[in-house]
C-alpha cells in the first residue's frame, strides 16, 4: 500500500475508535468540555501508539467502547452531564399534567363566564388547588427518575429528590417572574406578552432543574 | 477449579495498581509501554486495562503526570511515582509479601502427601 494511503487507513481507524469512545461518553453523560478533553488525550495515545507501529488495541484493549467507559468512570467524569434536554421537556409534561384539572377547569368557567353556566363547586375548586401542585411535582420528579433510570443514570433517585426538593421555590419563582414579565406589558392580552411570560416561566424551570442537577451529581465527598 | 491461565489474570488484577506502582518507581514510563513491560515480565495485561487503572491511581494521588515531547508521533503523557504513591508501594510490597509467603507455605506439597497412608480400619465390635 503506498505511504499516502496508509496514513490515511490509519488516520481513519483512529478515527473510528475516537467516535465509538465519543459516543460512549456521551452515553454515560460525560460533559460536552470534559468529552472534547478525553478525546483530545485519547487521539494523542493513540497517535503516539500507532507512531511506534503499534496497534490501536495497545492503548484500547479488545472493546474501545469498554475502555472509554472504564477511563471515564475512574476519573469521576461519568454521569456528570445536566441533560437538560431530557430533563426539561419530562418535568415540563409533569407539571402541565399534574395541573391539567385544574386549566381544564378554569378554562372551562371562563369560557362560560358571563353566560351563567360556570357551576364549579367551591370545595372542588379548592380540593383542585390543593392537589395539582402536589401531583404536579409528584409527576415532574417521577419523569425525571424514569427518564434518567432508562439511561442508567446512577444518580436518578437524587435528582428525582432534588427536583421534588426545588421545583416548588422554582414554580413559586417561575410565578412571580411571570407575573412581573406581565406587568411589565400592562398585563396585554398581546401575543408578544403571552409568548415573554411563557419563555420567563419556562427559563426559570430550566434553572430549577439545572441547580437541582447540579446538586445531584455533585462529587460526595469520600466518593466520586 | 479454574484453569491456570484465569487464575494467573485472577492474581494479576488484584495486584496490578502495585506493579504498575513498582515499575514506576525507577523513571517515569506513558501509557502503553507499561502494558509492554509488564508483558516482557511475564504478566500480560489487556491494552485497555492499563489506562482505566491509571487514571484511578492519579486521582487517588498515586502518581502524577507530565506531558513531554517525542521524537516520533505527539507528545507523550509520562506518569512518575508521587511520594504517596512510594508510600503505597511500599506498603502493598509488604502485604503481598505477607500472603504470598503464606500461600506458599501452604501449597508446599507435604511429606504424608505422596503416599497417604490408609484410613485405619473402625473395630465393629
Amino acid at each position: 500500500m503506498p505511504d499516502t494511503q496508509l496514513t490515511r487507513a490509519v488516520g481513519s481507524e483512529r478515527e473510528h475508535a475516537l467516535a465509538v469512545a465519543a459516543r460512549t461518553w456521551r452515553r454515560i453523560g460525560v460533559r460536552a468540555d470534559e468529552r472534547r478533553r478525553l478525546h483530545d488525550e485519547l487521539g494523542a495515545e493513540l497517535a503516539g501508539a500507532q507512531a511506534d507501529g503499534l496497534p490501536l488495541t495497545a492503548v484500547l484493549g479488545e472493546d474501545a467502547a469498554d475502555m472509554a467507559r472504564r477511563w471515564a468512570e475512574e476519573r469521576g467524569l461519568a454521569w456528570r452531564a445536566l441533560w437538560l434536554g431530557r430533563l426539561v421537556p419530562v418535568a415540563l409534561a409533569g407539571v402541565v399534567g399534574g395541573f391539567a384539572v385544574t386549566l381544564v377547569s378554569l378554562g372551562m368557567d371562563f369560557t362560560a363566564y358571563g353566560t351563567g353556566h360556570g357551576n364549579t363547586h367551591g370545595a372542588l375548586v379548592l380540593a383542585m388547588y390543593t392537589t395539582s401542585p402536589v401531583t404536579a411535582v409528584l409527576l415532574a420528579s417521577w419523569g425525571c427518575w424514569a427518564v434518567l433510570r432508562v439511561s442508567g443514570d446512577p444518580h436518578a433517585a437524587r435528582t428525582a429528590r432534588w427536583v421534588a426538593g426545588l421545583l416548588p421555590a422554582g414554580g413559586a419563582v417561575a410565578t412571580a417572574a411571570g407575573v412581573v414579565t406581565a406587568s411589565l406589558s400592562g398585563f396585554s392580552i398581546e401575543r408578544e406578552t403571552f409568548v415573554s411570560v411563557v419563555a420567563v416561566v419556562l427559563l426559570v424551570l430550566a434553572a430549577t432543574l439545572a441547580v437541582a442537577r447540579l446538586l445531584a451529581v455533585r462529587p460526595v465527598r469520600g466518593g466520586n | 477449579m479454574s484453569p491456570p491461565v484465569e487464575r494467573r489474570s485472577l492474581v494479576l488484577r488484584g495486584v496490578l495498581d502495585l506493579c504498575l506502582l513498582a515499575l514506576l518507581q525507577d523513571q517515569p514510563v506513558y501509557g502503553y509501554e507499561l502494558t509492554e513491560r509488564l508483558a516482557e515480565r511475564g504478566l500480560p495485561v489487556a491494552g485497555g486495562s492499563t489506562y482505566p487503572l491509571l487514571a484511578r491511581l492519579e486521582k487517588a494521588g498515586l502518581v502524577e503526570t507530565q506531558t513531554r515531547p517525542s521524537s516520533a508521533g505527539p507528545p507523550r503523557k509520562y506518569y512518575t511515582l508521587s511520594p504517596a504513591g512510594r508510600a503505597a508501594l511500599e506498603s502493598g510490597r509488604a502485604e503481598w509479601t505477607e500472603v504470598a509467603d503464606a500461600v506458599t507455605t501452604l501449597l508446599r506439597p507435604s511429606p504424608h502427601s505422596v503416599h497417604p497412608a490408609p484410613m485405619p480400619e473402625v473395630s465393629r465390635a
